[in-house]
């Protein structure tokens, strides 16, 4: 191939870009509802890449969101066009996705970014362009610990230090003095540690060994070992993935490790509980307080996609559409006016009965139960 | 043609009781070689003999365990990129070229040491006089030059630094006779018209031996015999050597 | 308009990685895959001067670049010894190294948190707003890489470059130091990918260890080999194909359940494909 073919093919490439964003979006950007016979919807989702488990099952639960009012006549008498990208569960391309919603497809508002704490890149696009984002997984916390603008930013996850504090309350309540923590060099996992070891004074628990390891490390055998003979009597583990977290439970169990162990709301994966079973008996979690919606949100699930909710925050997702729906339902016509109405809306949540957003742009209420696994399957715990 | 060394006080580059060990095999064991300006000296032998490696040695790319190498009489430790700025050319075996270069630029390489733009111009254009055949493909990538052509640009090469000792290893390898006469030729031509003096390694031995003017037989990593090419060739001494009888 | 505006930022970003890169691995022949290391090295001077310290863009990146080269001399030391593949997992290695510098040392690069709120480069007093003006910053650097690029392959330098590349041991014998060459290309590549680190830096304004990675080396050697060993266009085209490819699938209609399933494949079959047509890349001189 002679090398002016390549320039002419690489022009034609770029021609293809060009037109094709030209013949996706005819009309032109524009600030205003009104002026849109729909309401664009952006989802920014980990679809491949290590939060592909939390972002597929997102991505279902929102589309089932989008599909549930689209069947009620859509908003304020407008379809919801939901536009889908995949942020690749990295930086650079959750960047990119975001600004493909943004800047090519102009969408209202949007649903994601998957894992948000860990992939901030996105997080000035989303506060430059003035396009709220409601994350069904962000730890709207490591956001705060990096003082970062949260203007546009929320999220229907749990609050992290509210349920690290019901967690902290149980160690307290059974006289846990001294707790180990073992995490992974993940951004949420180091969060996570860090508001463990802020709290624990608070609840009169000493912060014992500490063992940070490399992300993605499987193996604990050694860390194990050594917390045995130091005879730890309780740990508090977070790592990146659920899965993770089961294969340092399948590990202390062989090794007969007995100290209590203690873990937040993303160790509640149904495929993870699937492939563990009663490997990961004994673990002591905090959990939302189920409610009569989650059922009914978990049903209507399987009965669409002929499967269980795929990752925690699935339940996040199907929320986070719903109450930008309600949103743009009470009115609002851009970004702006769409943020100022998530700050103030309140809606019957599936995640949380009451869900509406507080000054931090994290859920309001939210309790928190401890529930643990026996006979490989997640029950309360009494 | 020069006959005999004339004194020893002239010596340009000696080679005396040198070893050259790898690990446990040795591949020179006690050589000691001589040579004069402006001779040509061939190195033969059979296989292993050690002839490529007496070339290494003085080039410093062979580990060399004892013995000495001088130049005019003074010892010196040869480390590749300074001994060519004494004055020796190395022509590896099999030609080497750089074959994504052009003839010019493969030359330009040869001439590296040569600090002066116009000096280095005109040893080019002294060495496309000796190689007409460069000339006309100077800019021409070296990769796609024949056999023969690549070893004559070898050998231009190494003499771009207008050297006082060009070492050439099997200058004939893999080249059809016919060529090899060319080669030879050239190689004569330089000494006559340089006055550069040359070792050469070869096998092509009848051919070598009618422009030499001394020749060392190598054995076993050691000198077995040395002289003028009539003394070699009657004495039969390369017979025994090469087909190993005592 | 904006979006294509980001595209090409990113493009010009990874262009300069490219043309880079290809110094090292495309005229010297050797097989980094260190790259990343250099490119976070930039990213994290920028990220930790100007947040926490409070120096200027340009500064900040001067610095960088001497902390690349700094860092690509001792590397170049170390892995001068050896060659081909060895020479690759050295250079593994030191990617691995480093990215562990950037996660541990917590106290000055705040670990896997990363480092929010990069402030864009100021020009004469006045801030870049704009991803147009970004762009135009990011061009200049991406021109300027070119025209060293260049410079460097076509001067005497760059054919003892191509001659290392080919037969080390033969350019030695004319007095070539080749370790001398070699640690200097390899401190020049290291400088300017140092540069795109800090244009990344600054335009993304967040930085975190995981962008460094060794996928990170391993995507930019992979744009190199595409585009073409040992042409600095090839670099080029081989960033902007990268870059744009991904994102040209996005408006591929394919079935919505698989659709960023497909595009994973999509890209890696186009790849292959390439590969196969011209196993020297799109403009190569020759194979790796």
């Amino acid at each position: 191939m002679k090398r002016n073919s390549l320039y002419i093919a690489l022009i034609v490439m770029l021609l293809v870009v060009g037109i094709g964003l030209v013949m996706s979006r005819r009309e032109a950007k524009v600030a205003e509802l009104d002026d849109l016979s729909t309401v664009r919807l952006g989802g920014a989702f980990g679809l491949s890449g290590v939060c592909a488990e939390w972002g597929e099952g997102e991505k279902k639960a929102a589309q089932m969101a989008v599909d549930e009012a689209n069947a009620a006549g859509g908003v304020n008498g407008k379809k919801i066009d939901f536009m889908i990208e995949d942020t690749q569960c990295e930086n650079k391309t959750t960047v990119n996705a975001v600004q493909k919603l943004v800047n090519a497809d102009h969408v209202i508002a949007i649903v994601g970014p998957t894992w948000g704490d860990a992939y901030q890149g996105a997080s000035p696009v989303i506060n430059g362009s003035m396009t709220p984002a409601v994350s069904p997984d962000t730890a709207m916390e490591a956001l705060e610990f990096q003082k970062q603008s949260i203007d546009y930013i929320f999220s229907t996850y749990a609050p992290q230090r509210k349920e690290i504090a019901a967690l902290e309350a149980y160690a307290e309540r059974v006289e846990l003095k001294k707790v180990a923590m073992v995490w992974d060099q993940d951004s949420y996992s180091t969060m996570m540690t860090r508001l463990f070891e802020e709290a624990s004074p608070f609840h009169g628990i000493q912060i014992g060994e500490k063992h940070e390891m490399p992300t993605g490390i499987q193996d604990f055998r050694t860390v194990i070992a050594k917390m045995k003979t130091a005879n730890i009597e309780a740990v508090f583990i977070s790592f990146l993935a659920p899965h993770t977290k089961a294969s340092f439970l399948k590990q202390a169990k062989e090794l007969g490790f007995r100290a209590i162990i203690l873990s937040a709301a993303d160790i509640q994966d149904e495929s993870v509980l699937e492939s563990f079973g009663s490997a990961m008996d004994g673990v002591i979690y905090t959990y939302p307080v189920a409610n009569e919606e989650q059922k009914a949100f978990k049903e209507t699930y399987r009965a669409k996609y002929n499967e269980d909710p795929q990752g925690p925050a699935a339940v996040n997702a199907y929320d986070a559409v719903r109450i930008i729906v309600a949103a743009i339902g009470s009115g609002a016509k851009n970004g702006q006016e769409i943020r100022n109405a998530l700050e103030k809306v309140r809606i019957k949540g599936a995640f949380i009965g009451d869900l509406g957003f507080d000054e931090k742009h994290q859920v309001l209420g939210g309790e928190f139960e401890l529930k643990t696994v026996r006979n490989g399957a997640f029950i309360p715990f009494k | 043609m020069k006959s005999e060394i004339r004194n020893e006080k002239e010596i340009l580059l000696k080679l005396d009781d040198v070893h050259v060990h790898y690990g446990g095999v040795h591949a020179l064991d006690g050589a000691s070689v001589a040579i004069d300006e402006g001779e040509i000296v061939a190195l033969m032998g059979p296989n292993g003999a050690g002839k490529s490696t007496v070339l290494k040695a003085i080039f410093g790319i062979a580990p060399v365990h004892s013995g000495e190498v001088l130049w005019h009489e003074k010892r010196f430790k040869p480390v590749p990129h300074e001994v060519v700025a004494r004055g020796i050319a190395f022509v590896p075996q099999g030609r080497r070229v750089f074959k994504y270069l052009t003839v010019e630029e493969n030359l330009e390489i040869g001439g590296f040491i040569v600090g002066d733009k116009k000096e280095l111009a005109r040893r080019m254009a002294e060495v496309m006089e000796t190689f007409p055949a460069l000339k006309a493909k100077r800019r021409t990538k070296s990769g796609t030059l024949s056999g023969g052509q690549q070893q004559m640009l070898a050998i231009a090469r190494g003499l771009m630094v207008d050297p006082k000792v060009l070492l050439l290893d099997e200058p004939s390898l893999g080249l059809a006779p016919k060529i090899v006469k060319e080669v030879f030729e050239n190689i004569k031509e330089i000494n006559e018209r340089h006055g550069t003096a040359i070792v050469v390694v070869e096998h092509n031995i009848k051919s070598i031996l009618g422009i030499v003017d001394r020749a060392y037989v190598l054995a076993k990593g050691k000198v077995a015999a040395q002289g003028k090419p009539e003394e070699l060739l009657s004495s039969g001494v390369l017979e025994k050597i090469f087909l190993g009888e005592k | 308009m904006e979006y294509l505006i980001h595209l090409a930022v990113m493009s010009s970003i990874y262009a300069i990685l490219g043309m880079s890169l290809n110094l090292v691995v495309g005229y010297a022949g050797l097989l980094s895959v260190t790259h990343a290391a250099f490119y976070g090295v930039g990213a994290y001077a920028v990220g930790i001067l100007t947040v926490s310290r409070g120096y200027g863009f340009f500064e900040a990146t001067a610095i960088g670049m001497v902390c690349a080269a700094a860092a690509a001399w001792f590397i170049g030391i170390v892995s001068g010894k050896f060659k081909g593949d060895y020479y690759a997992l050295v250079s593994f290695g030191f990617n691995i190294i480093v990215f562990s510098i950037f996660l541990n040392v917590q106290s000055v690069t705040r670990g896997p948190l990363g480092i929010p709120g990069i402030p864009k480069p100021e020009l004469f007093g006045t801030a870049i707003r704009t991803n147009a003006q970004f762009l135009i910053l990011s061009i200049v650097f991406a021109l300027l890489t070119y025209a060293i690029s260049q410079w460097i392959v076509k001067s005497s330098f760059g054919r003892a470059l191509k001659g290392i590349r080919e037969d080390e041991d033969a350019l030695r014998v004319f007095g070539y130091d080749t370790a001398r060459y070699k640690r200097i290309i390899f401190m020049i590549a290291a400088m300017l990918a140092a540069v795109a680190g800090s244009l990344f830096a600054s335009y993304i304004s967040y930085i975190d260890p995981s962008t460094f990675s060794l996928n990170e080396s391993i995507f930019i050697l992979s744009l190199v080999i595409l585009g073409g060993l040992a042409n600095v266009n090839g670099s080029v085209f081989g960033a902007i194909v990268f870059i744009l490819l991904p994102e040209i699938l996005r408006f591929v209609g394919f079935p919505p359940d698989i659709a960023a399933q497909m595009r994973q494949v999509a890209y890696g079959a186009i790849l292959v494909l390439l590969m196969l047509y011209r196993p020297q890349g799109m403009f190569g001189e020759y194979k790796l």
